[in-house]
Parts: structure tokens; C-alpha cells; sequence
């Protein structure tokens, strides 16, 4: 890996763990209780 | 380039390499689409097709997360090389298991037939506004197009035509399709189950991810940090102290990394980067007196960077000298090909 290409990855990663980190997190918090019927990928797919 | 090359590049190595790689993921699919249909029998020909996408989805994000801990796992432990080794065979594998699972998505709407209610989906541009609610198919289908474009490239012929470091450059997108990936399971199949089994999964993939890219970054920066003599040459340390027909690793104020190789009593220093795909030179070894990329196997000769005959690949070469017991390395590089090795 070049120099340039460490740099950018160094930054480039950090940037996407906190961001996709802070996704999730808060994915996972405001998640709704789910409905009790249908197969669970695709629930509201037909809605 | 190596001695040992093919115009065909399949050798034994590969074969065992993919042989496994397809065993495993075989295995794990048939595993889950077994228990799974054992523990929660599918009512019709809709609850198949499901299990499938499940299976293959889930396949595809810890695919994923393997090839994403590879190279920080090479550089942790030396005995953990093999697995970079064809791993581009395992993007590909993972883009080929990406688009099952999205054609199983289709297969379904089509068996519902529902497939304008996917269009309608994809479309509520009101619904791009929102967090929770958002078209997690959409970000689905970017990381399918990243893997799609990564694998497309993986070839030789792309990385010689981009060259290395275009190529490199563009294959640093799959950390965003990893990102995409994980926004899709948490806005997708995480917000309709209640169960703690996909927040692990993702959860544990990124701590994983993230813990062995910052071990291995932390770890290199300590290893290769390097002591300034006299007129700016940097110290690499007794000739002893440099593994005999291996390598230490300094690195250069700028940030430019040197890989000092030991042949015996002869000592040459070349640029840590391969010519072919930029990979670690200071990690391999020198073999029939090559110094030989621990990742493909392109080699050069160690007292000029230049590969042997017939290849034409050039290394940039530095100045080496000896100096109060310590062998010192000038960081500023000399043109490709320069013949700079000393005897200790």
C-alpha cells in the first residue's frame, strides 16, 4: 500500500466505522416491535 | 514477476484454496437451510425462497467480513498468509453469493406476484427522507454494484490497465459496500425481528472488523517507526538484527515504507511496495536469491529490483551504508533498478 493509499485508508475507514457504528446503534434503538404474522424478511413487503 | 510464472495462473495451491473456500460456504448454506427448516418448517413455496435469501445473505456478510479481516490478520501473524492468497477468488465467490441472494428477492416477489410492489418500494421517494423506513433494498443493491465492479476487476489484465495503484485505489470501495451491507441487514431484516441473533451477528462483524484493522495499524506504526542518523539516513540496526533471506521494515519520515532484505553477508534495500499489486515486499522472503512478494510470488533480484529475465519489472532501490555497527538506509530513493547492495 502507498503512502497516499494508507492515508486514505486510515481516514476513509475511521470516517465509515463511526458513521456505519452509529447507524447501527441507532438502528437497533429505534427498531419497532415486530408484527406477529408473515415471514420476517418480508412482512412489510406487500403492505 | 516470478521465475515460476504461467500465462495461465492455476496452480495446485489455488485449486486447494478454492476447493475449500466452496466446500465451506456448500457446507454453511446447506447447514442453515437445514436446521432452519428443521426448527421452523416454511409453510409454502414463498417460505423456501425466504429461507434461501436468508441463507445466502447471511453467507455473503460474513464472506464479507472474512475478506475485510484478512489483511489486517496477514499482518498480524506471518502464518496466516495463505489466506490472503487468492483472495480475490473469494470476492468474487462473495459477489456470486450477493446476486443468489438478490435473484432469490426477485424469485419471490415474482412468485407473490408483487413485483410492481417492489417497484413502488424502491420509488416512495418520501420514504428516502426517513432513518428508520428508509429503502434498505436500495443499499443492498450499492453494495451489489460495488462487489459487482470489484469483481469485474479482479482479473490481472484490469490491474495491469488501471495500474496498481488506480486499482488499489478503486478497491478501497469495499469498505463502503461493507457499509452498505450492514445499514441494509440493520434497516432491513434487524428492524422486523425482535431476536438478538442478527444485532450480534452485525454487532460482532464490526467490532471484529474494527479491532483487527486498529491492532494491526497500531502494531505496524510501532514496528516500522525507525531512528534518524547523521544527514537524514535512518537507523535500521545491526546486520544480524535483519532475518537472514527476510526483511525489516523501516519507515521514512514521509511515510514511504523500506523493506532492507539480508541475503547472507549482502544487504539491499527496494521500495516495501510490489510492482504488481503494491503488496508488502518486506514481508516475503528471498527465494533462489529473489526477494519474492509474499502475496503472488512476483520477484526481484535483490541487488538491483529488477524481476530475472524475461520480466521487465522495476523496483526503486536506496542507499545503504554502515555505520557504528548499525546498517542506515538514505530514504530518499534512487531511480528503478539501481544496483545498491552492500556487504556486511
Amino acid at each position: 500500500m502507498t503512502r497516499t493509499h494508507r492515508d486514505w485508508h486510515r481516514t476513509i475507514w475511521i470516517i465509515l466505522a463511526i458513521v456505519v457504528g452509529a447507524g447501527f446503534v441507532l438502528a437497533l434503538a429505534l427498531r419497532p416491535a415486530p408484527a406477529a404474522t408473515a415471514s420476517p424478511v418480508f412482512q412489510e413487503r406487500l403492505q | 514477476m516470478s521465475v515460476g510464472f504461467q500465462a495461465v495462473q492455476w496452480n495446485r495451491a489455488k485449486f486447494i484454496y478454492d476447493a475449500i473456500l466452496i466446500g465451506c460456504v456448500t457446507a454453511f448454506i446447506g447447514t442453515f437451510i437445514a436446521v432452519e427448516s428443521w426448527l421452523h418448517p416454511p409453510k409454502d413455496a414463498g417460505g423456501w425462497i425466504d429461507l434461501r435469501i436468508r441463507a445466502f445473505g447471511i453467507c455473503a456478510f460474513l464472506m464479507l467480513t472474512v475478506i475485510l479481516s484478512i489483511g489486517p490478520l496477514a499482518r498480524l501473524s506471518p502464518r496466516l498468509l495463505p489466506l490472503l492468497y487468492n483472495r480475490r477468488h473469494f470476492g468474487v465467490l462473495t459477489f456470486l453469493i450477493a446476486l443468489a441472494h438478490a435473484g432469490f428477492m426477485i424469485e419471490w416477489y415474482l412468485g407473490q406476484n408483487a413485483l410492481p410492489s417492489l417497484a413502488a418500494e424502491l420509488t416512495k421517494w418520501s420514504d428516502y427522507g426517513k432513518f428508520i423506513g428508509f429503502p434498505f433494498k436500495v443499499l443492498g443493491l450499492a453494495a451489489l454494484l460495488v462487489l459487482f465492479l470489484l469483481a469485474s476487476t479482479s482479473h490481472d489484465f484490469w490491474l495491469a490497465f488501471l495500474t496498481p495503484r488506480t486499482w488499489k485505489a478503486l478497491h478501497m470501495a469495499l469498505y463502503a459496500g461493507y457499509g452498505f451491507v450492514v445499514m441494509h441487514v440493520a434497516l432491513g431484516a434487524m428492524q422486523n425481528s425482535r431476536g438478538a441473533a442478527i444485532p450480534v451477528m452485525l454487532g460482532a462483524s464490526l467490532v471484529l472488523v474494527s479491532a483487527l484493522h486498529l491492532t494491526a495499524g497500531r502494531r505496524e506504526q510501532r514496528k516500522h517507526a525507525a531512528k534518524l542518523a547523521s544527514e537524514g539516513w535512518l537507523i535500521v540496526g545491526p546486520p544480524q538484527s535483519i532475518p537472514d533471506k527476510g526483511a525489516a521494515i523501516v519507515s521514512a519520515h514521509s511515510g514511504e515504507r523500506i523493506a532492507v532484505f539480508r541475503d547472507g553477508r549482502q544487504i539491499g534495500a527496494v521500495t516495501n511496495l510490489c510492482a504488481h499489486q503494491n503488496g508488502p515486499l518486506g514481508e516475503g522472503r528471498i527465494i533462489d536469491g529473489c526477494i519474492t512478494c509474499p502475496w503472488h510470488g512476483y520477484q526481484y533480484k535483490l541487488e538491483d529490483g529488477c524481476a530475472p529475465a524475461p520480466f521487465t519489472e522495476k523496483l526503486v532501490t536506496y542507499k545503504l551504508r554502515i555505520n557504528r555497527g548499525n546498517v542506515e538506509v538514505d530514504p530518499r530513493p534512487l531511480p528503478a533498478g539501481t544496483r545498491a547492495t552492500i556487504s556486511s
